[in-house]
């Protein structure tokens, strides 16, 4: 018989292995010697692009080759714009060689876009065949991404098609977060939003996507994917700031408050004219001496002893008269609403979020517990009416604190913030607004909306858990604070509140002297009580203190 | 030239069914000497695959009853000998029905049947494609076509077709192409009105038809001088590439012309990808030897009451359940869990004690499951009776679950080029590893001993010894196996169609499984397979559905199912059936052998009525530890790197046969070489294997690209897994 066959025992197929790498690490050395000799010779030749071509092949995250191969290849173009062109070329063929190797390679991917670049005219249609290859065979390889993002600018694509191209991914595999992500980012350009809506897209696009989107969420509510969509889509954002809010308090002297609904910067102000008369060389000045900020008031004169008419003008369309009695020093008035763009939900908004939230009820009673579904269910009901939903947000927002610990504070701080805004709302309605601001006792965690308590005489937030009290530096009004019974030790807020006349601070984390210290700018303050803080226990600091804080008469240590 | 066979081994195998394939590789894997032999010129048995052409000829061998009284052979003393069974007895009830005339019935086109047939094609109904006449005589390449009348009225078109796969892309549909300078003029005038292209051929396109006319005319002499209707291999060019959506007209003769383009399974089955198949063909590395293509779409029958119903898609995968418009939302989310329960049952069984009694059904009513849910998840996701037991239902839903997703979006993966393939890459290594392999050789009785234990069998007066035999059923003496009669036996019903077009179309190529649920008329669940050119099955245009349940007259079985997927009349829409083929197969897979069977013979039954292989895998495998208790079934197969030959470079001897009888029905050209009674080893056998490579890539050329170019990662994918 001939041909008998036998097999390779483990131990031969072993040897012939490492005889083999043995080989290619003689080889690959070698090379790798050789081309930095080359480099440093300043050799730039065909020989050079040939040995760090077949290194870069086995290796393609040596960053040095790649550098030493653009060297080489600008040495060697020449006027023949054929030749270069034929020359890059095989700089695509090559790095998809390297790409086969290693596909997350920052050099390989470097390199692509290097060579698109520096094309006379770039072969674009064929390059996204190349990531439409590549993100089949790994949907999240996020180089492939950028470099499709890359190639689509250049290659002026259509964001229609790619649009298409990102539903085929999710409709592959929903759980594609990236080309959902790739969807968000692509339907405002194919479908712009109308200008002054806070929708991302039209509505009815809106309405489109959102079908899709709660199907897949019914396939799998465990899947984060659509659910970051789906955020995304029912999200409101205003486009464009707005002027919430004006006020004329006293401090020191009169002072007007402009409050806006996002930070703006000085040159945001308005212009303002007293009778009539153009006010100019207005000096405004944020809280803290921000560049950005919700907040900003300057020092107006008024004429005494007669009712003055004052007209705030942003640009032609938005303006705003409030007209001050004789004498009078404080003065708040709402110039917008306060609902994200300052409107109503329209009724198709309104129904659309109805239906979104049918959808959640439902899914929560078939898949109780679920994280995204009570998320969303929060979002949806804060949007349609937060003030006669506080109870079932509430409900929900403590179900997802027992279900998420992990994220326990952050649904603590989504609680503070809907009791922020729901007082607010609140004492928007109130007959007797912009006076008093009290939210105690409401295990706020964090302050938010401080914008909107600027002009609060009295802001009593005692008997919360708050430990930062920085926003509170927007309480430009404030003449009495009342922060009792927190765990605040940090007090640099409150050091610009030249207003401020009596601050609480009972039981709170102060402990030592120093953390008082910035309040000594404060010369109206008159009373401060710091009694049951860490710090009454170290002897001597009623005396240091009435020696750092000369104004304050009244001093509460015990 | 006659090689003198060895005349002892360690195992013989007679019959190259599934089975006995497996059992030859494992045994010849472990180094037993194999004897593999077949009566057939082709490899399968009762699990084959065959061309147009080999199944005509395949239904012509099955009607000739052949009588087995070869003399008798001298024995050894207290040795006797049991005749061997003719294993054709398995198929019974064959009824082939052509629905396309002959191109010599074709009436020649009227004038009025022409403008019916624009009309239509301007509605986009069928679409004229010409009409001449062929004078094609006893071009008899069909067997005694038994058409009723019914049918022969059905066929009343007007087309023939010989030249319908001349037309140019650049045509347009309406107008009718068909270029007849060399044909004679046909009968009618009116007609040649109607067909004569302009005088002058002046484009390319025109030109190339001439050459083709040309071509075809030789093709049609071809036919005409063999009386086998053997059929030379077609020119590729012929191939229509036309794009456009017309439906072609076909005659028998334009059908058989591809007939090797059709792999039609007598067996159509299914592998679960994480059924047993799939891992042993993983373990054994045999996987290296085959080619799948994954089952893309599960369809199933949705009607009520007197409602005739709808093809629908089953969401079975996530992103099914996601984008499909068939169940409303909240059915998804109910599926969904209801799946992912079904995934992890095992995991919770407490929840289940309360149903150990119960009907799966009432689980599934119980989960709050809406009818149209319960419907897909048992007709089509555990393929089960609503009725049987929870539990069986759960397992079965498991099975479907956990096979999801491994290759493709369903569960089930298709064999390329037919079933037929399976056997033989068993085959394959059993040759690599020195198995013996002889077709076309009939065993004509088997020898016992005075211990009624086997000591051989008797081939065309030779004598072969063996320890073990190991045997189709079917071949095995009536003396130990009861088969009687299809109406007696358990059965299987079968029923193979060519039609025009996919039962519920697509613009994709689509692999479909159809299972049709026990529903008004139709008193059995029939499974169907759907296939076409992506799986190498059939011309391009053309699909092959295969019809499976378990029953004793296949056309009446399947009647029901038949008139509801195919276009019944001519003006209906859906399908036309081109060509049919009926035929019933016993299914002796649980039945027991009688007394008196020696121990070293071992029977392997033929294909049951399940979808997937799980029973022949498993009887494999126990037949192969009865045999050896001591041996590995079948352990991975060395990857050529591997190998080396002790003397690598040897010349090939006279005697090595490098001829193809290795895949006998891909040599079409019969007659021209005698390859029967010849043996290769395993040098010849490499030799064929490449051999075979590039008969498919000729053979197939435009299905190999279609399918590289459209799913080439599922078998990429396999081969990766294997290799790794």
């Amino acid at each position: 018989m001939h041909g008998r066959l036998k097999i390779k025992t483990t131990a031969e197929q072993a040897a012939e292995k490492e005889k083999e790498r043995e080989e290619k690490r003689k080889v690959y050395l070698g090379g790798l010697n050789k081309v930095f000799s080359k480099r440093s010779s300043e050799t730039y030749d065909e020989e050079g692009l040939k040995i760090t071509a077949q290194l870069l092949t086995a290796n393609p995250d040596a960053a040095t080759l790649w550098n030493f191969r653009r060297e080489i290849l600008l040495n060697m173009k020449g006027e023949d714009e054929e030749a270069w062109t034929k020359l890059l070329m095989g700089e695509l063929t090559m790095v998809e060689h390297c790409l086969m190797k290693n596909p997350k390679s920052y050099g390989a991917w470097h390199h692509r876009c290097w060579t698109m670049k520096t094309f006379p005219t770039p072969p674009w249609a064929a390059e996204l065949d190349l990531c439409n290859k590549y993100l089949k065979l790994d949907e999240r390889n996020f180089h492939c991404w950028d470099y499709r993002r890359f190639i689509t600018a250049g290659s002026e694509k259509r964001p229609e098609d790619e649009l298409k191209i990102s539903k085929e991914l999710i409709e592959r595999n929903m759980s594609n977060y990236s080309a959902w992500h790739y969807r968000s980012k692509l339907l405002p350009l194919v479908c712009p939003p109308l200008p002054n809506t806070p929708h991302p897209v039209p509505v009815d696009v809106l309405i489109k996507e959102l079908k899709t989107v709660v199907e897949a969420v019914f396939t799998d509510p465990s899947d984060q994917s659509p659910w970051f969509f789906l955020r995304w889509l029912i999200n409101r954002e205003e486009k464009s700031p707005r002027l919430l809010k004006i006020g004329l308090i006293e401090n020191e002297k009169n002072n007007f408050v402009c409050t806006y609904s996002q930070k703006v910067c000085q040159g945001y102000a308005p212009t303002i004219t007293v009778n009539d008369e153009e006010q100019m060389n207005l000096l405004w000045f944020s809280p803290n001496g921000e560049t950005y900020s919700n907040v900003w008031a300057t020092k107006l004169v008024l004429p005494a002893n007669e009712s003055t008419k004052i007209e705030i003008l942003r640009n032609s369309s938005d303006r705003k008269t409030i007209i001050i009695p004789a004498g009078a020093t404080h003065l708040v008035e709402w110039v917008t609403g306060l609902e994200v763009g300052g409107e109503e939900l329209s009724d198709l908004t309104r129904s659309t979020l109805e239906e979104v939230k049918e959808n959640c009820v439902t899914l929560d009673e078939l898949d109780p517990d679920n994280k995204w579904v009570l998320l969303t269910l929060v979002d949806i009901l804060w949007a349609l009416d937060a003030r006669n939903y506080l109870e079932k947000i509430k409900q929900y927002l403590a179900q997802l604190q027992s279900l998420d610990p992990l994220r326990s504070s952050y649904y603590s701080d989504m609680k503070s913030k809907l009791a922020m805004e729901t007082t607010i709302a609140h004492e928007r309605g109130a007959a007797e607004s912009g006076v008093v601001f009290k939210l105690s006792e409401s295990n706020l965690t964090r302050i938010t909306s401080s914008h909107l308590l600027a002009c609060y005489t009295m802001v009593d937030l005692s008997s919360n858990r708050l430990t930062s009290i920085k926003p509170l530096s927007n309480l430009l009004a404030c003449k009495e604070l009342i922060l009792n019974n927190n765990n605040i030790y940090d007090l640099s807020a409150l050091s610009g509140l030249s207003a401020l006349e009596k601050l609480h601070l009972a039981n709170n984390w102060l402990c030592c002297q120093d953390q008082l210290k910035c309040l000594q700018g404060l010369t109206a303050l008159v009373y401060l009580d710091i009694s049951s803080n860490p710090v009454c226990e170290v002897a001597g600091t009623e005396a240091a203190l009435s020696e750092i804080l000369p104004s304050v008469q009244t001093l509460k240590v015990t | 030239m006659e090689v003198e066979l060895p005349t002892e081994y360690d195992v013989i195998v007679v019959g190259t069914g599934f089975v006995e394939c497996i059992v030859a590789a494992a045994s010849a894997r472990v180094g037993k000497k194999v004897l593999h032999i077949d009566k057939n010129d082709y490899y399968g048995g009762q699990w084959a695959s065959f061309s147009l052409q080999g199944m005509e000829e395949w239904i012509e061998a099955s009607e000739q009853q052949e009588k087995a009284n070869e003399t008798v052979h001298d024995v050894a003393k207290g040795e006797r000998t049991l005749l061997t069974c003719n294993p054709m007895r398995a198929h019974t009830n064959i009824k082939r029905t052509w629905h396309i005339k002959k191109e010599s019935e074709m009436a020649p086109a009227g004038k009025t049947s022409l403008s019916e047939l624009r009309s239509q094609d301007e509605t986009g109904g069928v679409s004229a494609e010409g009409s001449t006449k062929e004078p094609v005589a006893d071009n008899d390449v069909s067997v005694d076509a038994k058409i009723p009348s019914r049918q022969e009225s059905e066929t009343t078109s007007t087309c023939i077709d010989l030249l319908s796969e001349m037309k140019s892309q650049d045509e347009k549909g309406d107008i009718p192409s068909g270029e007849d300078t060399k044909e004679p003029v046909p009968v009618n005038d009116e007609s040649v009105e109607a067909t004569v292209p302009p005088s002058e051929p002046t484009d390319k396109a025109c030109t190339k038809e001439m050459e083709e006319v040309e071509s075809h005319t030789e093709a049609v002499e071809v036919v005409e001088s063999n009386a086998m209707g053997s059929i030379k291999e077609e020119n590729s060019n012929n191939v229509p590439t036309d794009e456009s959506k017309e439906i072609r007209c076909w005659s028998q003769e334009s059908l058989l012309k591809q007939s090797r383009r059709f792999n039609l399974d007598l067996a159509p089955k299914l592998l679960f990808s994480r059924g047993p198949l799939v891992e042993l063909l993983i373990s054994s590395n045999v996987a290296r030897y085959a080619e799948f293509k994954c089952i893309t779409r599960v369809l199933t029958w949705v009607a009520s009451g007197e409602d005739i119903g709808e093809l629908v898609v089953v969401p079975c995968s996530r992103s099914d359940v996601f984008t499909t418009s068939n169940v409303s939302l909240v059915e998804k989310r109910l599926l969904m869990k209801l799946l992912e329960f079904c995934h992890n049952f095992d995991q919770h069984l407490e929840e289940l004690e309360e149903y150990d009694n119960k009907t799966f059904i009432e689980f599934l009513k119980a989960r709050k499951q809406t009818p149209n849910l319960i419907h897909f998840v048992t007709e089509s996701i555990a393929m089960v009776d609503g009725n049987v037991s929870c539990k069986e239902g759960l397992e079965k839903t498991k099975l479907f679950l956990t096979s999801l997703g491994r290759y493709g979006t369903t569960p089930f993966l298709f064999s390329m080029y037919g079933c037929g393939e399976l056997p033989q890459a068993f085959c394959r290594l059993c040759a690599v590893f020195e198995g013996t392999y002889v077709l076309r050789r009939s065993v004509s009785s088997i020898v016992l001993n005075a211990d009624n234990a086997c000591s051989g069998i008797i081939s065309e007066g030779v004598c072969f010894k063996c320890s073990h035999l190991v045997m189709d059923t079917m071949y095995a003496p009536h003396q130990y196996i009861p088969v009687s009669n299809a109406s007696t036996s358990k059965s299987i019903s079968r029923g193979i169609f060519i039609i025009d077009r996919s039962i519920l179309p697509n613009k994709t190529e689509q692999l479909t499984l159809l299972r049709v649920p026990v529903q008004g008329r139709n008193l059995k669940p029939v499974t169907v397979i759907e296939v076409g050119i992506g799986a190498g099955i059939c011309p391009k245009d053309l699909y092959c559905v295969h019809m499976t349940c378990e029953g004793s007259d296949a056309e009446e079985d399947l009647r029901v199912v038949a008139e509801r997927l195919f276009a019944v009349e001519e003006t209906s829409v859906g399908p036309r059936v081109l060509w049919s083929l009926y035929f019933n197969q016993l299914d002796l897979s649980n039945t027991d052998t009688m007394e008196g069977v020696p121990e070293n013979i071992h029977l392997c039954s033929g294909p049951d009525a399940s979808l997937d292989y799980d029973t022949a895998i498993s009887q494999a495998h126990s037949l192969f530890t009865r045999m050896f208790p001591e041996e590995q079934f079948l352990p991975r197969a060395p990857d050529p790197e591997e190998i080396v030959f002790d003397n690598a470079g040897a010349e090939p001897k006279e005697g090595d046969n490098f001829g193809s009888e290795e895949c006998p029905k891909q040599n079409e050209e019969r007659g021209s070489v005698d390859n029967a009674n010849t043996t290769h080893n395993e040098e010849a056998e490499s030799a064929n294997y490449s051999d075979k490579e590039d008969t498919k890539n000729t053979n197939s050329g435009t299905q190999r690209n279609v399918s590289e170019s459209e799913d080439i990662t599922t078998t990429n994918e396999f081969n990766d897994t294997v290799a790794s």
